[in-house]
């Protein structure tokens, strides 16, 4: 097992940097030049040979006339900057943002956290939904039930999550009045504690039903193709001829078996709700999360924080797939990873 | 007896003055703030109060925060965006002249000014940012800024070379003096300078706060300079820190304005601001009467639901008509105990030509464009009734323009929408040629060519054609057109697709793209770091909006034709009219301040020169509105008066009192 744990990490690194070398050299490919932006506004000011002389002086501090495998090295932490000090990624030196002006590292904490939070709520939910009604759907497959669920589901899928946001804002919060529009707290507010705690999570309420609602139908289905595949199989048939109860046949023995490509879907899904954010979600409600800072920092070319936050994406999706393979060995006891 | 009652009379006139007086400030006094308001920002705040030292571009929010929060200046703008000094801060101000023309201003503040934590505010306070903004130090942090160029000293100053600033004096405590150059050290002229008093502009901070412990600013004789008692010096290794921490603090900011930071929780996007009880006033002494302010994140797709349910209670400055209908609608019936106010946009939007490339370069071709247009119903449509249409590079706020009403309506030319006089217009400019040189006939719906020389044609090439040793140039506008924008798709429908345009034998092609490619293309360089070759002219037409923070109408430099210049970026029309460059500088720097006749009289003449010659086609101007709640009173925004300064004048009346 700790060979195996071993032999993954080594090549979690060698992907880390290749995918860190690769991602460096695409976002070197657009367009840009972060010394032409902090120069631009003393164009008018400056008479146009200090201007030029000025620019020229700042893409050297900047290290901007290296080659690109040298700025990479520089970036990563494996060769010194233009000042001779090593203060690169594997230094903690995440860059700097030149829209927030201010290192990435002090950026990104808040936005994680609120997406964090919020994917974590509402993941917790429509599991705790999706899991017992896919399997009540694969053991009432095909009757009137889990026609009308499965049809519920279809039409869940199919609807955008925006479209979902501004209705559910329309029916609770125009309509009902029950919940906020948007925003994380209530203005002014300076509740501590439980109190505080509380607040947040009302304001958060209203995104997270949206999310909850809008992952019920593709975490459902998966759970009930596999339920179904799994209640399908001859063991199945074996444990219910022996006389097996029915609760004990679905949730020892099916579910058990079912829980190895759900186990995978659920930690995919969860990667990328917690690396990419909700876009959606956050420009709908107006939070404060990972998707609206990378959308936004791709649109002002601000690089250096895309970069950073690429990088911590490729880390933790790279740690969870290794989770979910270790996993598997807790799911299903045929699975040896150490032989 | 007549003496006791003239006696009597005046003793009584006395009292009674002094009643009125003593009533007066008393009734000041009891003008006690109140309850909070709610407003709603599109734009996410930075957290970044540094007064823009680090960026040119001021987040908006962040900028109406500090405005909010420290407006502690000795020259500040009024409602008709003019400068104007700060009557709260100044005591006395002088304005003096020296034989090269180099200008000093000297104030002296008033004594018991106090920033928020109580300390007092002194003339080293406003000498102090200055001198760390334009310092070496300041350069190494990256402070934006070139006013090095036009104080005495400034450029050794900021290199280092010395660490005085022969420019900025500290008289006494509380009398300190600026001066500036009349040719700067970079060649530029900087004064006469009809807006002048802006230079003057000084800000006061907390040399604690913002350096640490032990700064003060001295002055030996020889210029201003910033020193530590506790032997610190004035570089990032001893400061950067303390600056950097002062800049993004979320809390418990030193400031001498109307409100104190309370908090900026960047998680909840939301910025809460308290009366600040050591305010001196604003310029005409006014103190905030709302306790507490909140500002809030909102997003355009859900801002008026927010609205409806009470989430935001001020937004200010809607532009887009449908927003407006519906947050007005919200008022009609009662959804929202509120009230709006309304004002005219201090800008335009337009479409510009490159005047120097292919046909944009005829101003008969270019009124005729004008004339295919119906820019009353463009504006019409597009701002959904709430905007209208200018003739010129104004708006209808500004003072020269109400004063010139008359003369602008008799002397400007309103290009109506009219398809014949364009097709007259295009006749006279010479496209009256079909493709192969064969005369053109009206109303073919064909495209119009003109006989050109090789020099008209230059960099022209895809649209003209040779015909023995003639050259003809299509009537063809190459369009440079920013990608998501909505007054694109409707000049698309209204005018390039247009059916007049076509019947007039005009085509307009439109090129979409990155808006910062579209402003290198129209200067002509690599201005936005997108990496490329924009040297060669390509589009002769671009749409923009334009738009004014205040009431400095300055054009100088727009329309030179000194190559330097131009090849720097400026006069991105290409319009190289001698009469309309120096109209445009001499506006401002051939007027001395005061002079105003000489300068409305000189603003006419740009105006109406500008509106013959078109390098631009102004296309709407739109009426602002801006939504608050009836819990307020005395609330009236205006085109240089936003939120950030009319709430000082709205009292809190509380819930339902209208």
């Amino acid at each position: 097992m700790k060979k195996y744990i071993l032999k993954r990490i080594v090549y979690l690194i060698i992907v880390f940097f290749v995918v860190s070398l690769m991602m460096y050299a695409i976002y070197n490919l657009i367009p840009s030049d972060p010394a032409m932006v902090q120069m631009e506004p003393l164009r008018k000011s400056l008479k146009p040979d200090e201007w030029q002389r000025q620019y020229q002086a700042l893409r050297e501090s900047m290290g901007l006339n290296a080659p690109l495998l040298q700025r990479y090295a520089r970036w990563m932490g494996f060769m010194p900057d233009v000042s001779g000090k090593f203060e690169g990624m594997l230094q903690g030196n995440f860059g700097y943002s030149i829209s927030y002006k201010r290192d990435v590292v002090d950026i990104m904490g808040t936005p994680m956290l609120n997406t964090i939070i919020l994917n974590l709520v509402s993941t917790i939910i429509t599991l705790a939904i999706t899991i017992p009604l896919g399997i009540y759907c694969a053991v009432h497959a095909r009757k009137t039930s889990d026609n009308v669920i499965q049809a519920g589901t279809v039409v869940g899928y199919s609807l955008p999550t925006y479209l979902v946001g501004i209705l559910f804002i329309f029916i609770f919060a125009v309509w009902l009045k029950i919940l906020p529009t948007g925003g994380a707290k209530t203005p002014g507010s300076t509740y501590t504690g439980i109190a505080e705690f509380g607040d947040r999570m009302y304001y958060m309420m209203l995104p997270i039903i949206v999310l909850v609602f809008t992952g019920l139908a593709g975490m459902t289905r998966t759970v009930r193709a596999a339920m179904m595949d799994t209640l399908s199989q001859d063991y199945i048939r074996t444990a219910r001829a022996k006389g097996l109860k029915e609760k004990v046949v679905i949730y020892s023995h099916a579910w058990r078996n079912a829980l190895l490509p759900v186990s995978t879907s659920i930690m995919g899904w969860m990667i990328s709700v917690f690396t990419g954010g909700s876009l959606v979600i956050e420009t709908t409600f107006a939070l404060n999360g990972t998707g609206r800072l990378y959308w936004s920092a791709l649109n002002t070319t601000d690089y250096e924080l895309v970069l950073a936050m690429q990088m911590f994406y490729t880390l933790v999706s790279l740690i969870g797939v290794l989770l979910t393979d270790l996993s598997y060995t807790l799911v299903d006891p045929r699975v040896r990873i150490d032989k | 007896m007549k003496m006791h009652k003239r006696i009597l009379s005046l003793l009584l006139a006395i009292g009674m003055l002094t009643a009125m007086a003593v009533t007066l400030t008393s009734c000041k006094e009891k003008r006690k703030a109140e309850g909070q308001v709610i407003i709603g920002t599109g734009t996410e705040a930075n957290g970044d109060w540094a007064y823009s030292a680090f960026t040119s571009n001021p987040n908006a929010t962040d900028q109406d925060v500090m405005t909010l929060t420290d407006d502690c200046l000795t020259v500040t703008t009024n409602e008709g965006g003019d400068y104007v000094l700060n009557d709260s801060i100044v005591k006395n101000y002088e304005r003096t002249t020296d034989a090269d023309g180099n200008a000093t201003y000297t104030f002296e503040i008033k004594k018991g000014l106090k920033f928020n934590n109580g300390d007092p505010i002194k003339a080293e306070n406003f000498l102090a940012w200055k001198l760390f903004l334009l310092s070496a130090a300041g350069k190494e942090m990256g402070t934006v800024t070139a006013e090095y160029n036009m104080i005495p000293g400034g450029a050794d100053y900021r290199e280092g070379k010395v660490d005085y600033l022969e420019g900025l004096r500290l008289l006494d405590d509380y009398k300190f003096s600026t001066t500036v150059l009349a040719k700067g050290y970079d060649g530029n002229s900087y004064l006469p300078y009809y807006y002048d008093l802006g230079y003057a502009a000084m800000r006061a901070v907390n040399l604690t706060y913002w350096f640490g412990e032990g700064w003060s600013v001295k002055d030996d004789g020889k210029g201003a300079y910033l020193t530590n008692s506790n032997g610190k010096s004035l570089t990032v290794a001893d400061i950067g820190d303390t600056v950097k921490e002062a800049q993004f603090a979320t809390k418990d900011r030193v400031t001498a304005g109307p409100y104190n930071l309370v908090d900026f929780d960047k998680s909840a996007n939301q910025i809460t601001l308290e009366v600040n009880e050591n305010y001196a006033g604003d310029f005409q002494g006014q103190k905030p009467g709302i306790k507490k302010i909140i500002i809030v994140k909102t997003e355009d797709d859900t801002v008026i639901d927010t609205i409806a349910t009470g989430g935001i209670q001020i937004y200010s400055g809607i532009a887009d008509g449908a927003q407006v209908n519906a947050a007005i609608d919200l008022i009609d019936n009662g959804t929202i105990d509120s009230s709006y106010c309304q004002y005219d946009r201090a800008g335009f939007g337009y479409f510009q030509f490159a005047c120097d490339l292919g046909p944009a370069q005829f101003v008969e071709f270019r009124q005729a464009i004008a004339h295919l247009l119906d820019r009353t119903e463009f504006a019409k449509t597009f701002c959904a009734g709430w905007g209208g249409v200018v003739h010129g590079p104004y708006c209808t706020a500004f003072t020269m323009y109400n004063d010139s009403k008359d003369i602008l309506a008799e002397k400007l030319n309103t290009y109506s929408y009219d398809p014949a006089k364009a097709v007259e217009l295009l006749k006279s400019a010479g496209f009256v040629y079909n493709k192969d040189g064969s005369d053109y006939v009206d109303g073919s719906g064909e495209l119009r060519y003109k006989e050109v020389t090789a020099e008209q044609a230059l960099n022209y090439d895809n649209f003209c054609v040779k015909k023995g040793d003639k050259i003809l140039m299509s009537a063809t506008l190459n369009w440079a057109s920013s990608e998501g924008n909505s007054v694109s798709d409707l000049l698309v429908t209204m005018l390039a697709n247009g059916a007049a345009t076509k019947e007039a034998g005009v085509e307009i092609k439109q090129n979409v793209m990155t808006f910062p490619e579209l402003l290198n293309y129209m200067y002509r360089q690599d201005a936005y770091g997108i990496g490329g070759d924009y040297s060669v002219p390509t589009y002769n037409m671009f749409n923009l909006a334009t738009g004014w923070s205040g009431g400095v109408y300055d054009f100088s430099f727009e329309f030179t034709t000194d190559e330097n210049y131009i090849a720097d970026g400026y006069n991105s029309t290409h319009c190289y009219d001698e009469q309309l460059d120096k109209l445009s500088m001499d506006m401002v720097y051939g007027v001395e301040p005061g002079d105003y006749a000489t300068y409305l009289d000189k603003w006419q003449q740009f105006v109406i020169r500008y509106n013959e010659i078109l390098p631009r086609v102004p296309l709407y101007s739109n009426i602002y509105v801006t939504i608050y709640p009836n819990s307020i009173t005395n609330y009236q925004e205006g085109p240089f008066w936003s939120y950030d300064r009319a709430i000082l004048y709205a009292d809190y009346v509380g819930e339902s009192a209208k």
